[in-house]
């Protein structure tokens, strides 16, 4: 350790923005089939980095919306509770890609009903779909690193952070995650790997968000900003944690929410 | 836009309390790179006059306005010569602050006039600022304010007063701005640097950040592209939020600093 500590951030180059540039970064997004990851997806290749996709689930419309979000590029449908099948399909858009050096997941097997009517199998299904399916991933994705310096995030929605009824096996799932984010954010650090959450918010593709008019929707007033976000809003905190520059940070969970979740 | 395009502040204004040194001169020059007059405010004028060089080195523009933050007239004055001079504010840094005579000794020996001094330098100086600049912002129906807090905002320091109580009142000071003037447009968030040293007998306390879990201490440099992100539209999701810069330190069992005398597993 050098004992400069540099206030100059390095010189920009051709217009691109120190921290904002993922050129010659090689990302996998696990789950792509969820809309925000899918704007993450685009956000990543706008900034200049190669993407490998996998969906989260293997049913029909999971499937049709990872072919959209691969672009052409490798896609590998993913039953994210498998575990081998996340570790083979990890090392085969790895070989594609030359390496990884960025890996995100947003799990995002949901499931409500009220907990006398949750059978061991919804427990069993939404824990591993869930929690266990980004440990796997963030497991296959660490190998990959080989001890380099990456970028390890989780994408999840306010149930991590948050209650609803009906939703507490869902909600255990991916605030579990949280967990998961901090541990992991100490075991990787010692290689400059940083591990981090964002949860995002209610957005236009939440289930049961009811109607988008102020006037109509009770709930619209306790979000500050009068509005539910866009899928695409996470993206760009995506590719800050992706860079460079957020190699300081890390354990951290980020809100993207409006402001909702700082309402009393 | 294409995303790298939305990080972008080309033409925006400023206001950065704090410009003269440290983190808020990295702040500067990273909002220079964005594209972003600036309006640098400390109580020492020098040190703002270099940072507007170092500004103008890299093709940006500042001023320099010589400031108490502590003081509501000076804060008023300043921000009516930002907007004298610019036009406008669309973002205020609320960086100014520091360490309180006083913080480092036990409560019983601390004076009514140190507890005053050191609240007043890091948290009425934001609310000032802040209260300030809100009817500009409101007015134009957007704006940014950005307040930096501290890791001592979310934790405990031993005979560390003021400090601690000041940052965990930034914190949910945020928190307030976001939700009361959500509405009418302007986005309020909160940076939590972790061990940022100045100084080598600094760098040297903290062993060269050898206990950070990241292995190392934060670069001033770093602030930039946080700050910059939460001032520009990519972020404009976020609010209320508070973003902990800090190595891992919070996340971690442990205070920062303190390293494990027994490795619990083997070694990754």
């Amino acid at each position: 350790m050098s004992l400069q500590n540099p206030v100059t951030p390095p010189q920009v180059s051709e217009g691109r923005l120190q921290g904002f540039d993922l050129a010659g970064r090689r990302a996998i997004v696990y789950g792509a089939e969820k809309p925000v990851a899918t704007s993450i997806v685009e956000a990543l290749r706008e900034a200049g980095a190669s993407v490998g996709v996998t969906s989260a689930n293997t049913d029909g419309t999971s499937l049709f919306r990872l072919k959209k979000a691969a672009g052409g590029g490798p896609n590998e449908a993913v039953d994210l509770s498998n575990g081998t099948n996340v570790q083979v399909a990890t090392r085969k858009i790895s070989k594609e890609l030359g390496g990884v050096d960025v890996a995100i997941v947003a799990p995002n097997l949901y499931h409500a009903a009220p907990i006398r009517k949750t059978l061991d199998a919804d427990i069993q299904r939404v824990l591993m779909g869930n929690l266990g399916g980004t440990y796997a991933a963030f497991r296959s994705a660490t190998r990959e690193l080989r001890g380099r310096p990456g970028r390890l995030i989780a994408v999840l929605d306010a149930t991590a952070v948050r209650g609803l009824s009906n939703l507490s096996i869902y909600s255990a799932a991916q605030s579990g995650v949280i967990g998961l984010v901090r541990a992991l954010s100490q075991e990787l650090a010692s290689t400059g790997t940083t591990v981090n959450a964002i949860v995002v918010g209610w957005t236009d593709s939440t289930p049961g968000r009811g109607p988008s008019a102020v006037d109509e929707n009770v709930l619209l007033r306790f979000i500050p900003m009068r509005r539910f976000g866009e899928p695409s809003e996470a993206a760009p905190l995506a590719v800050y944690l992706a860079s460079e520059a957020s190699g300081f940070i890390t354990g951290q969970t980020i809100q993207v929410d409006g402001g909702v979740l700082k309402h009393l | 836009m294409a995303t790298p395009d939305r990080f972008r502040l080309d033409g925006q204004v400023v206001l950065l309390t704090g410009a003269g040194r440290g983190l808020g001169r990295a702040m500067a020059l990273s909002y220079a790179d964005a594209g972003a007059r600036l309006a640098g405010a400390s109580r020492t004028l020098s040190q703002l006059e270099e940072t507007a060089e170092l500004v103008a080195e890299r093709g940006g523009e500042a001023i320099s306005i010589a400031t108490d933050v502590t003081d509501a007239e000076a804060v008023e004055a300043m921000v009516a010569e930002t907007i004298d001079r610019f036009g406008r504010v669309d973002i205020l840094m609320n960086n100014a602050g520091g360490g309180a005579a006083g913080d480092g000794s036990p409560l019983e020996q601390l004076t009514d006039e140190q507890w005053r001094w050191g609240i007043d330098m890091n948290l009425t100086s934001q609310m000032l600022c802040a209260r300030a600049v809100l009817p500009h912002m409101t007015e134009r129906g957007s704006g940014v304010i950005i307040n930096v807090a501290s890791g001592f905002g979310l934790r405990g320091g031993r005979d560390n007063w003021m400090y601690v109580s000041a940052k965990a009142g930034v914190v949910n000071f945020t928190r307030s701005l976001a939700v009361s003037y959500g509405p009418a447009g302007v986005r309020t968030n909160c940076i939590a640097p972790g061990i940022f040293p100045h100084t080598p007998q600094a760098l040297e306390r903290w062993r060269g950040g050898r206990y950070i879990p990241i292995g190392r201490v934060g670069l001033a440099w770093e602030m930039g592209p946080l700050a910059v992100f939460l001032s520009s539209d990519a972020a404009a999701g976020i609010s209320g939020e508070t973003i902990a810069q800090d190595g891992g330190g919070l996340a971690m069992i442990g205070p920062t600093g303190w390293a494990p005398r027994v490795r619990l597993t083997e070694p990754t």
